[in-house]
């Protein structure tokens, strides 16, 4: 899938264990691509919008909701209200599957909602699942035209 | 005797009197003999005349006594209008002023003197002032009558100048040749006053209870929102223990397989040592972690879920509880035959509650009725409703192994489970049922016996169908 291997994944999540065993479980699925990892929700949102050089834009974000300062969802808001940035599919990731976090997340147009599942072989299966989305969606490259 | 009769009387006797006058007139002509009957005369004259001095007398007593009266009658009248508290103003047909009693003279602070002759309307405030001949001259025409025979609320104007409100009762009162106006005026100011103070005090009270529910609201919302942050933020580390355990399995293997190559290199004891660690220790030690994660994960979601029972909206229909009870006693049908227990199902109305809340109510009372039944006797569980004013009483009763009088009071608590852990559960069921229960308005209780049974008794407010939540 030469299309796929040039997608970075810009992983926002604060807690490093998470980041961690998410990258592993990505590498055992077989997905070779950049991964670059922010820690924080202003992060995300200086990647995109910050002063100086404008850099590739990353074709997937997997996106933590339960961040500190900004939170996934005010950084979802800003993403998909940004005609630069809004093709971008957003994965969120959060260890709740409380319906109404759900529906927010997909009422401002999230791509994909995974709940963190507690069970190892579930987690690994999610994000297998999530390599295999991956290698199925089709991923326009660089700098989007609203 | 009738007026006319005593006329009669002393006119015949008038005129007797006149004849024996005539007679004495010329004594000559009087006959012999007659000294008797004329002692007769004088005592009968005598007799007459004291007679006639008691008559006079007795007229001129009752002449008093009458007298007395009238002017007791209009002292009285007159104590009444100088002592009222109401103010009495009379008017004649043009509106002027004939008399106002000292409460009127205190309540529009005029001296009679300053308001006697004067027109009336100084009395009122504009607009009244000014139109005030028009009404009498309107009454006069049409008799057509806005005040007058009722009365009303108005203001009245003080000398000065301020106004104050009144209750004014006009009556027409007509005499020989004319007619004049009598106004009551009561004062209204204390009581106005005492009303606007009445609902200053209530809109105080209103906000009052504003503030206080909009108060306890955030506090409850807090609280859930804590229970909601609590569970989130606890589950993030175990998600890395268990995530992290997992790897460390891994890695194990990975050595475990290297090991039938790396121990005939070793001494023998440390080649057995390795392989315990590797195949022994490593596992029960990720054995332990992943146990102790996986129950507090449990416990998390446990926290979570009663923490979502309590937020969630409910979705309040009428619900016939017969068929929920049947529906509910169907899914239990595996459990009950290997215990052969028999149920009773009493009528059960229609409430107007949560249907699924409901359902999870009594699925938790029953399976917990029928999981803590007694193996050494038939189960026997009861399910009965009880309508009271404004709830609908249910009760799930069972002749199951009871439960401790000490133990009662933490059955509802989350986590808390009573009695001999022989049944699997988180002690959660019924922490859920009194969630769910007090949403719907109402209480659980629980009546026990040990080795007897246990009867679970709850409550759905009737309100809930009048739209009141209860929060």
């Amino acid at each position: 899938m030469p299309d796929t291997q040039h997608v970075t994944i810009l992983l926002v999540e604060d807690d490093p264990g998470h980041a961690r065993l998410i990258e592993r479980n990505l590498r055992r699925a077989h997905i070779t691509n950049e991964i670059i990892t922010l820690t924080d929700g202003y992060a995300a949102v200086d990647y995109f919008f910050g002063a100086g050089p404008r850099r590739a834009l990353p074709l997937l974000v997997l996106l933590d909701l339960n961040l500190p300062g900004l939170s996934g969802l005010q950084v979802l808001e800003r993403l998909k209200a940004d005609g630069s940035t809004k093709h971008i599919p957003v994965i969120c990731l959060t260890t709740t599957d409380n319906p109404p976090d759900i529906e927010r997340c997909y009422a401002l147009g999230a791509n994909v909602y995974i709940t963190k599942p507690i069970a190892y072989e579930q987690f690994a299966e999610a994000i297998r699942q999530l390599g295999l989305f991956l290698s199925v969606v089709k991923i326009p490259q660089g700098e989007v035209t609203p | 005797m009738p007026t006319d009769d005593w006329r009669h009387k002393i006119e015949t006797l008038q005129q007797q009197v006149k004849t024996v006058r005539a007679a004495a007139a010329h004594p000559t002509q009087l006959p012999e003999g007659l000294q008797e009957e004329l002692a007769v005369l004088q005592t009968a004259m005598e007799e007459l005349r004291v007679i006639a001095e008691a008559l006079q007398q007795q007229h001129e007593t009752i002449h008093q006594q009458t007298e007395t009266v009238l002017r007791d009658s209009e002292a009285r009248q007159h104590a009444i209008l100088q002592t009222a508290v109401d103010g009495i103003i009379t008017i004649d047909e043009r509106g002027m002023v004939e008399s106002l009693n000292p409460a009127a003279e205190r309540l529009f602070g005029y001296p009679a003197d300053e308001v006697i002759g004067h027109n009336i309307s100084r009395l009122m405030p504009a607009p009244h002032r000014e139109a005030h001949d028009g009404y009498i001259a309107r009454y006069r025409q049409t008799g057509e009558a806005h005040i007058i025979g009722s009365g009303r609320e108005v203001r009245g104007q003080r000398r000065d100048g301020t106004t104050f409100p009144i209750a004014l009762a006009v009556s027409e009162v007509r005499l020989d040749d004319r007619r004049i106006f009598t106004g009551m005026v009561h004062d209204l100011s204390a009581r106005v006053q005492a009303e606007e103070a009445l609902r200053q005090a209530h809109d105080e009270l209103e906000q009052r209870v504003r503030e206080r529910t909009a108060a306890l609201q955030e506090a409850n919302d807090d609280i859930r929102r804590f229970a909601y942050i609590v569970s989130h933020d606890l589950r993030a580390p175990l998600i890395n223990l268990h995530g992290f355990a997992g790897e460390l399995r891994d890695a194990c293997a990975v050595l475990s397989a290297a090991l039938p190559a790396v121990v005939p290199h070793l001494e023998a004891r440390q080649g057995a040592e390795v392989t315990r660690a590797l195949e022994a220790d490593i596992p029960e030690a990720l054995g332990f972690i992943e146990t102790a994660v996986a129950r507090m994960d449990r416990l998390i979601q446990a926290v979570l879920q009663l923490s979502r029972l309590g937020r969630q909206e409910l979705q309040c229909e009428p619900v016939a509880t017969t068929a929920l009870v049947h529906e509910t006693l169907r899914t239990l049908a595996h459990q009950m035959a290997q215990r052969q227990v028999q149920v009773t199902v009493g009528p059960l109305p229609v409430v107007y509650a949560d249907r699924l809340a409901l359902a999870q109510i009594f699925g938790n009372l029953l399976a917990n009725a029928v999981a803590y039944l007694d193996p050494d006797r038939s189960g026997e569980i009861t399910i009965t409703a009880e309508q009271r004013p404004g709830i609908t009483v249910f009760a799930v009763q069972d002749n199951g192994r009871g439960i401790a009088a000490a133990d009662i009071p933490r059955v509802f608590e989350p986590f808390r489970r009573v009695g001999r852990q022989d049944v699997p559960g988180e002690g959660m069921g019924l922490a859920y049922v009194r969630t769910l229960v007090r949403r719907h308005g109402g209480d659980i209780t629980c009546q026990s016996t040990l080795g007897v049974g246990t009867t679970f008794s709850f409550t759905i407010a009737h309100a809930l169908s009048q739209e009141v939540s209860y929060a």
